[in-house]
């Protein structure tokens, strides 16, 4: 199978690209997307293949463009919204958490919301408080919605074309600080269904469950652990909403041991959740030490970079706490 | 009212204390200051006194037992008087101390609440247990809390039910067998062999007693296996000639009552040396090397229940004579169980004899935070050739041990020469 190299935010545009030449119901829209191509530059020059009408330039109103974007979805269109900063999905929460999840339920299932918003999340890029939060437990909290959060430029070209044609509302958390990192994709057309979790390093002794940015850090402990004589299963969760508990169940029996990491806060975060499903499992008894989670402290993330540094979860803090882990 | 009596901490790092015997009966009248139990610490000997005038009322721990300082061990009050059922700390003493209370507080716990609520153990350990009916009671924990971890019980599984029974049977202690079997578990052979091994005479030595090991010798082997384990050790032996030495004692003692030894002379002469060159007086600190100011002589004295080193104080600042009396007044203490803690502590150097036992040379260990320890031999007649003359000369070596990482070999041997020429030419010890 010929593979080629790409960045994250060029398999994003890519899987965009396929799908609306695929679907013509299938049009994005959001602020500065169209000639200044994006924040980040994903959409790049999209709006110069498929024109203003499908690439469509947005004012600074994220509640009115959503809710744009619901209504173009019940009327049937398979609308892609793109919120610059995923700090601002809170202003469009209405949105987010009262509309487009509920309506299909609500309707008895007459109409349904096959819209994607896509969003730009995470820290470590010195944007501050309001620009660098991690927000998805926020969401797993809404029944009705679809959340991802994609780790590699595999993951998120398959997993962005399967959310397209989801039925469903999607929240597709982009990783700012993955945009410019590479990977190898097929050149054939290839979808990554939601809610699979993907074992990304196969281990026997200690399970890490993560998912975004905290991939590539626990893949970088682990084999720092290997030297030790610790052989570390990485699972990247991939699909937050709903969650592949069968893998992370299965791995931890294997290895008894699981430590979730996150780049959210703490308190409240997804962790708590799947550190809940664990305990609420079969894995239970086979458990050989404390469930652990790793997580940014419970503070706004600083502007200072020290500080952010000093907060956000790193691959010495994973080591540490897998070694204490295996004490 | 009744007066608590309770487990003195006689010294800063005292942190236990073995009741050797009570000198009194529950119900015994006592004098306030009479003894009323012998106790040993990890240094002496000692006896508690009775803290007020009454009848003894009671004790919480008998003969033998190890009781933490500040336990409250009894109590001593009007006959009648009524006392707690269980021993309590003393409230004056928790009072400064509260960690080390908390601590105290903890080490008595287990006996009376862990036995009740269950073992602690992994759900893993646990769920192994029951699939290999595996008793958890039995099964010693290695978890960073005190639990039960899978690899505990794994341990234990990997002994064949058969042997398990077989070794039960026999009264074979499993973890002292070594497996030969997958995983080294251990086999019913493996327990044949072990019966077979204690069973053949001639292999394992016949026991004749055994007698336990009194504080003191634990002490003294434990900060021997400190020092041994920790200290890269050097030990340089050098000749001396005691000739000239031995004339001048004979000489000095003829009108003496009380005679001057050879250990006084030397550790005179030693003295001497350090009054100027203080360089082997230091200690290893945490970061740091502790150069010491006084010329403290640590003398080993042996013991019929093991070993301690009473110091002579500035001994740089005495006469030959004020020596040897102190060197006989601590020895004749540390015999009789009379030292205080006063006497055996602060040493900056020590000395250990062995030359009336014809001793030629020896190892000594370093006497921590001491960095050198000098070790001394039996004089030996030797020929030797001076001024192209046979003679008969009287030799002894000094082994003297240091720690190599504060004392360098050319400055012990430049000590060791220097303590050799005093003791050549033993008028300069006295000038």
């Amino acid at each position: 199978m010929p593979k080629k190299e790409i960045t994250y935010a060029n398999a994003i545009k890519e899987a965009i690209s396929e799908e609306m030449i695929r679907d013509e119901e299938v049009f994005m829209m959001g602020e500065d997307i169209g000639i200044y191509r994006g924040a980040f530059g994903v959409s790049g020059d999209l709006v110069e293949t498929f024109g203003e009408d499908r690439i469509i330039d947005t004012p600074i109103s994220e509640l009115g463009f959503v809710g744009c974007a619901i209504g173009a979805a019940v009327a049937g269109m398979r609308p892609i919204v793109e919120i610059m900063f995923s700090d601002f999905m809170t202003v469009c929460w209405d949105m987010i958490v009262n509309q487009a999840p509920k309506m299909r339920y609500m309707f008895g299932g007459k109409v349904s919301v096959p819209m994607v918003l896509r969003t730009a999340s995470g820290g470590g890029t010195g944007a501050a408080a309001q620009h660098s939060q991690s927000l998805e437990a926020m969401l797993c909290h809404v029944p009705g919605l679809k959340v991802i959060v994609p780790s590699t430029p595999r993951d998120a070209k398959g997993l962005l074309k399967s959310a397209i044609r989801d039925n469903n509302p999607v929240i597709f958390l982009e990783q700012k600080l993955l945009y410019r990192t590479k990977g190898m994709i097929e050149e054939e057309e290839f979808t990554i269904p939601i809610g699979e979790a993907d074992i990304k390093r196969e281990g026997k002794d200690c399970t890490i469950i993560t998912y975004g940015r905290m991939v590539q850090m626990c893949l970088a402990a682990a084999e720092s652990l290997e030297k030790e004589g610790i052989d570390v299963e990485v699972i990247d969760l991939r699909t937050l909403l709903p969650m592949d508990t069968e893998a992370i169940i299965k791995s931890v029996i294997k290895t008894r041991h699981a430590l979730v990491v996150h780049e959210a806060v703490k308190t409240g975060g997804i962790a708590g959740e799947i550190i809940a499903r664990i305990a609420d499992s079969e894995a239970f008894y086979y458990l050989d030490a404390p469930l652990k989670r790793l997580a940014s402290e419970d503070v706004p993330v600083p502007f200072c970079p020290v500080l952010e540094k000093g907060i956000l979860p790193d691959e010495a803090k994973i080591i540490a706490t897998v070694k204490e882990m295996m004490a | 009212m009744a007066v608590e009596v309770f487990m003195p901490k006689a010294g800063m790092d005292m942190q236990e204390g073995t009741i050797i015997q009570w000198l009194k009966n529950v119900g015994e009248n006592v004098e306030e200051g009479e003894g009323l139990l012998e106790i040993e610490t990890d240094k002496v000997t000692m006896e508690v006194e009775a803290p007020a005038t009454g009848v003894l009322l009671c004790r919480y721990f008998e003969d033998g037992a190890v009781v933490p300082v500040v336990t409250t061990i009894g109590y001593v009050g009007e006959p009648g008087e009524a006392v707690p059922d269980k021993p309590q700390l003393a409230g004056i003493v928790a009072k400064t101390a509260p960690s080390e209370m908390v601590e105290t507080v903890e080490k008595q716990k287990p006996v009376l609440a862990d036995e009740t609520n269950g073992v602690k153990a992994t759900p893993y350990a646990k769920k192994m247990a029951v699939a290999n009916a595996i008793d958890l009671n039995e099964v010693p924990p290695t978890g960073p809390a005190g639990e039960i971890k899978g690899r505990d019980v794994e341990r234990e599984i990997a002994k064949s039910p058969l042997a398990r029974r077989i070794a039960e049977d026999k009264g074979i202690d499993l973890s002292a067998v070594t497996g030969s079997g997958h995983q080294n578990k251990v086999m019913k052979s493996d327990v044949l062999a072990k019966i077979a091994e204690q069973e053949t005479p001639g292999v394992t030595a016949v026991v004749l007693n055994t007698t336990p090991l009194s504080g003191m010798q634990k002490v003294v082997g434990e900060r021997m296996v400190k020092a041994h384990t920790e200290i890269p050790c050097v030990t340089q032996n050098t000749k001396v000639d005691m000739t000239k030495l031995l004339a001048f004692r004979k000489q000095i003692n003829e009108n003496r009552e009380n005679k001057l030894t050879i250990n006084d002379f030397i550790v005179k002469a030693v003295a001497k040396v350090l009054l100027h060159d203080k360089k082997v007086l230091v200690s290893l600190g945490d970061k740091e090397i502790i150069h010491h100011q006084d010329v403290n002589i640590g003398i080993a004295v042996a013991l019929e229940e093991g070993l301690i080193v009473p110091v002579v104080k500035n001994a740089d600042k005495k006469s030959l004579e004020e020596i040897s009396e102190t060197v006989k007044s601590l020895s004749a203490k540390a015999k009789s169980g009379g030292l205080m803690v006063d006497d055996y502590q602060g040493s900056t150097i020590s000395i250990s004899n062995l030359g009336m036992f014809g001793v030629h040379s020896f190892t000594p260990i370093v006497n921590q935070p001491n960095a050198v320890i000098i070790g001394i031999c039996a004089i030996e007649e030797e020929l030797a050739l001076v001024d192209n003359q046979v003679e008969n000369r009287k030799k002894m070596m000094i082994s003297l041990t240091y720690d190599h990482r504060l004392v360098n070999g050319d400055v012990a041997a430049k000590f060791s020469l220097k303590v050799r020429d005093l003791l050549e030419n033993p008028m300069e010890i006295l000038l």
